[in-house]
């Protein structure tokens, strides 16, 4: 296992977090955030943890986990923080760097896999690739399947796109752009910023 | 001009390790040994100190050096020093070049090769320079001893009074129709809680009433021009409809003006009329009538001001006034103005009524503010618990990114006034608390003391949305409680937000007009931030208060007051050096197209009726050189920076004189030669 000291430097260089330095510890990302009560640490606090290393509690957090990119954050820190650039580079990190991969991570693949081999979210698909992963959960959530079935709120057929050749090229190329790594990272980040 | 062989002196300064622990200074020295005409070259580690400039003294003595060149800081801080040594040891000051290889080359250059390297270059490039300087002479102007003072605040009535008291006259410019500025809002100062109005108010009347002091208010400089001991400012004397002489400020037209206007002074909490005076206090108590809004100046009809006027003081035909006068330096103390927190969508200001401004609520506990004192609700309730929001504005990218310094403190007192008038719960958020003065974190202690919520975090909203029972007619104040890691919805009944300080509108054109320069964030750039806080780099120009970064009263007094004394040093001087270097032109060449005079900025350039040719005014001349690089047929040229000094500094910075060794005469080095290094 990578320790701590080396997470965080993967952390402030290959994935740009160095940014987090300027963090004053305000709290206004943690205030604005609508999901900051399900989190197990705010923004701010994780962002503190991350500067000294604590990098095994922040990867095995759910913070990014629950982030929904609403940059409700982004726009008001004082800071000019990209918080929410932070908060996919840390799922992207727990994905690849942590020893015990969080259940929410199937959840992203779950619905990450129908997209993948449809080019189109199908919500019967993505809840059997879940049910498969985690069969517990899924029992539990059966009388909702049901209900929504009832009432017609279920698609069970996917659809392929009609161009899904191209769809997957596309797929592809950002594949291959991802994995030349964060080099042009940095770039993209300013460029959404202006 | 060359009277004689060059016989060069250079000298290396280590400045403690500023250089030194850069760049090899005995390398550089001895490399400077072996560059033309160089009789000796020394490096010692502070030149500015006394031995230092001994060390030049007497080398030019014994060794009959007539050309100087240090190798140090930036000219900035140490050519005159050198100067007045070259002067005292009997050659002209303009014999001596200064090489900056500290802020140039040390404390920029990260490898200390380059940076060796860079020091060669730099001093080589003084040493080619040094050879073609000539003989100058500086000129002597008396100085003018009387001061314009713009900017009738704190820090502006102060300076005008120790200048005036000194027996200096003494205009102070103010563009409000009443001096005192945003003090005069106030109600309590913290941390001692002096009421505002007692230790200002006779401040006011004393520049009312002092014979030295030529008061303008409802005026403003539009126009600056001369230089330091001599300048001419003209001021525009905006008309008050209402004749100065005669009105005796009793204040019956106000009660009959049918008109109504959101009031400034009072941050449009409360209506004024179209003529008013700013606040009961007002100096000079004559009334001014506001055109915008007078409803005879909109509709041709009323007059019942002048109606009512006993003293017959109303006169519609006042037309605008422009003065000129004439004073030796000029002190700006403009002042700053709040931060609009409209842009900050999420605090709600302007769509909640029960947000305020921090002047606002220093209105609202004023005496003579819209609710004489008391803190209440617009509703006239007495609220229960009121929120106080640090940090609106400063200490953000969006929108002012430095700390303004005096929220913490006046947020406290804040606090303490409405326990002390409401006993509300008061809620402080806040990212920092700054308190650092005599007596503020005492200050802070007795208001924690009192039973005030601290509550770290900046807040994230603001708004009305009902979430739980407690919350229905109240504000919610959201914010993470950063220390203890929740995030809390605060109801409260008044909100205020702590604004920051942002530069006075205007204060773009006042230093256009006297040729200074503002920072990033707006503020007027100091000479120097330590050792010259008061001056500007334009001689004679003074800053004093808040228009150089935000202050609290006593430090804008104390600046005042400091300016006054730079002021008075100038005027007791009496007589003035100024630089040598000016602009000249041959009228052999000049064929008078004028193109010179359009670019000059100080009108120092004039065409002569007779001959038809330009002339330099040099008293005015600064030396800037721009009509040098206008004049089409080159026909001026700047003295101490003509072609031949400054072409031969750039050969010695270009030319590598490691490639070209063996016998070597500067006059003979052709452009071929040259080669960047």
């Amino acid at each position: 296992m990578t320790d701590n000291t080396t997470l965080k430097d993967r952390f402030f260089k290959k994935y740009h977090g160095e940014e987090i330095q300027k963090c004053i510890q305000c709290g206004t990302c943690s205030g604005s955030c609508p999901f900051a009560p399900y989190m197990d640490f705010g923004p701010r606090q994780l962002f503190a943890m991350a500067r000294e290393a604590d990098m095994d509690e922040v990867l095995n957090s759910n913070t990014m986990w629950f982030c929904v990119s609403c940059y409700n954050c982004v726009v008001k820190c004082p800071r000019d923080i990209s918080i929410t650039d932070h908060m996919y580079s840390l799922k992207k990190m727990a994905a690849k760097e942590s020893v015990k991969p969080p259940a929410m991570l199937d959840l992203y693949r779950s619905f990450n896999s129908p997209v993948e081999k449809y080019g189109r979210l199908t919500d019967a698909a993505a809840m059997a690739e879940f049910g498969l992963r985690h069969p517990v959960a899924a029992l539990k959530n059966m009388p909702l399947g049901v209900k929504l079935v009832l009432k017609k709120r279920l698609e069970i057929k996917p659809r392929p796109l009609d161009n899904l050749s191209g769809f997957i090229k596309v797929m592809e190329k950002a594949e291959e752009m991802e994995n030349q790594e964060t080099n042009g990272k940095l770039a993209n980040m300013e460029s959404t910023k202006q | 001009m060359r009277e004689s062989i060059p016989k060069i002196g250079v000298y290396v300064c280590h400045c403690g390790t500023n250089i030194s622990g850069k760049v090899d200074v005995d390398a550089v020295s001895q490399y400077a040994a072996t560059l033309p005409n160089v009789e000796t070259a020394r490096n010692f580690k502070f030149m500015c100190s006394n031995p230092g400039q001994q060390l030049v003294i007497d080398d030019i003595k014994e060794k009959g050096l007539n050309r100087v060149v240090v190798a140090s800081c930036s000219p900035r801080m140490h050519e005159k020093t050198f100067r007045k040594a070259c002067q005292t040891a009997g050659i002209n000051p303009y014999y001596f070049q200064m090489a900056c290889i500290r802020e140039h080359d040390s404390w920029v250059t990260e490898d200390p090769d380059q940076a060796t390297k860079k020091a060669k270059d730099l001093v080589r490039g003084a040493v080619f320079r040094v050879t073609h300087h000539q003989q100058l002479t500086s000129r002597v102007v008396d100085i003018n001893p009387n001061v314009l003072v713009i900017g009738g605040g704190i820090a502006g009535m102060q300076a005008a009074l120790d200048i005036a008291d000194g027996g200096k006259k003494v205009y102070l410019v103010e563009r409000e129709p009443s001096i005192g500025g945003n003090m005069s809002k106030f109600d309590k100062t913290f941390p001692t809680l002096d009421c505002a109005a007692c230790i200002s108010t006779p401040k006011l009347v004393a520049v009312g009433q002092h014979e030295n002091i030529e008061l303008m208010t409802y005026s403003e400089v539009i126009d600056v021009s001369g230089f330091v001991g001599n300048f001419k400012i003209k001021i525009k004397q905006k008309p008050r409809y209402v004749d100065a002489d005669k009105c005796t400020g009793c204040g019956v037209c106000s009660e009959k003006c049918p008109s109504k206007v959101l009031s400034e002074f009072d941050h449009e909490l409360t209506n004024r009329k179209a003529i008013y005076t700013p606040f009961p206090q007002s100096v000079p108590n004559t009334r001014v009538i506001d055109a915008d809004h007078c409803i005879y100046f909109k509709k041709n009809r009323c007059r019942l001001c002048e109606k009512f006027c006993e003293a017959n003081a109303i006169d519609f035909e006042q037309k605008e006034k422009i003065v000129e006068v004439d004073v030796g330096s000029v002190i700006i103390a403009t002042g700053f103005e709040t931060f609009d927190p409209v842009t900050i969508s999420q605090y709600g200001f302007g769509r909640f009524p029960e947000v305020y401004t921090s002047i606002q609520f220093e209105r609202i506990n004023n005496a003579t503010g819209p609710t004489s004192g008391k803190i209440l609700t617009k509703d006239g309730r007495k609220p229960e618990s009121v929120a106080i929001v640090h940090c609106v504005g400063s200490r953000d990218k969006n929108h002012m990114k430095y700390c303004s310094r005096v929220c913490c403190m006046y947020s406290m007192k804040f606090a303490h006034l409405v326990h002390e008038k409401t006993g509300a719960e008061v809620y402080e958020f806040y990212i920092d608390i700054r308190s650092p003065g005599k007596g503020y974190e005492e200050f802070y202690n007795r208001v924690q003391e009192e039973g005030t919520h601290f509550i770290r975090g900046k807040v994230a909203q603001i708004t009305d949305i009902v979430d739980s029972p407690e919350d229905r007619g109240k504000l919610v104040v959201v914010a993470e409680d950063t220390l203890a890691r929740k995030v809390r919805r605060i109801p409260v009944d008044m909100v205020v937000l702590s604004v920051g300080l942002k530069p006075s509108s205007g204060i773009e054109d006042i230093v256009r007009m006297v040729g200074i320069s503002l920072d990033s964030d707006g503020w007027i750039n100091e000479l120097h931030p330590k050792l010259g806080p008061l001056a500007t780099p334009s001689d004679g120009i003074f800053v004093a208060g808040c228009c150089q970064g935000p202050k609290d009263i006593p430090d804008s007094v104390a600046q005042g007051q400091g300016a006054a004394g730079e002021a008075l040093s100038l005027i007791s001087r009496g007589k003035l050096e100024i630089e040598a270097s000016v602009a000249n032109i041959d009228p052999e060449k000049c064929m008078g197209c004028r193109q010179c005079e359009d670019v000059c900025f100080y009108g120092a350039i004039s065409l002569n009726p007779v001959s038809f040719v330009c002339e330099v005014n040099e008293a005015i001349c600064k030396g800037c050189g721009n009509c040098t690089a206008t004049c089409p047929n080159k026909a001026i040229e700047l003295k101490h920076f003509n072609n031949d000094e400054i072409l031969a500094e750039m050969e010695g910075i270009l030319f590598n004189f490691d490639k070209f060794q063996g016998d070597f005469n500067q006059d003979e080095i052709k452009p071929d030669i040259i080669e960047p290094v």
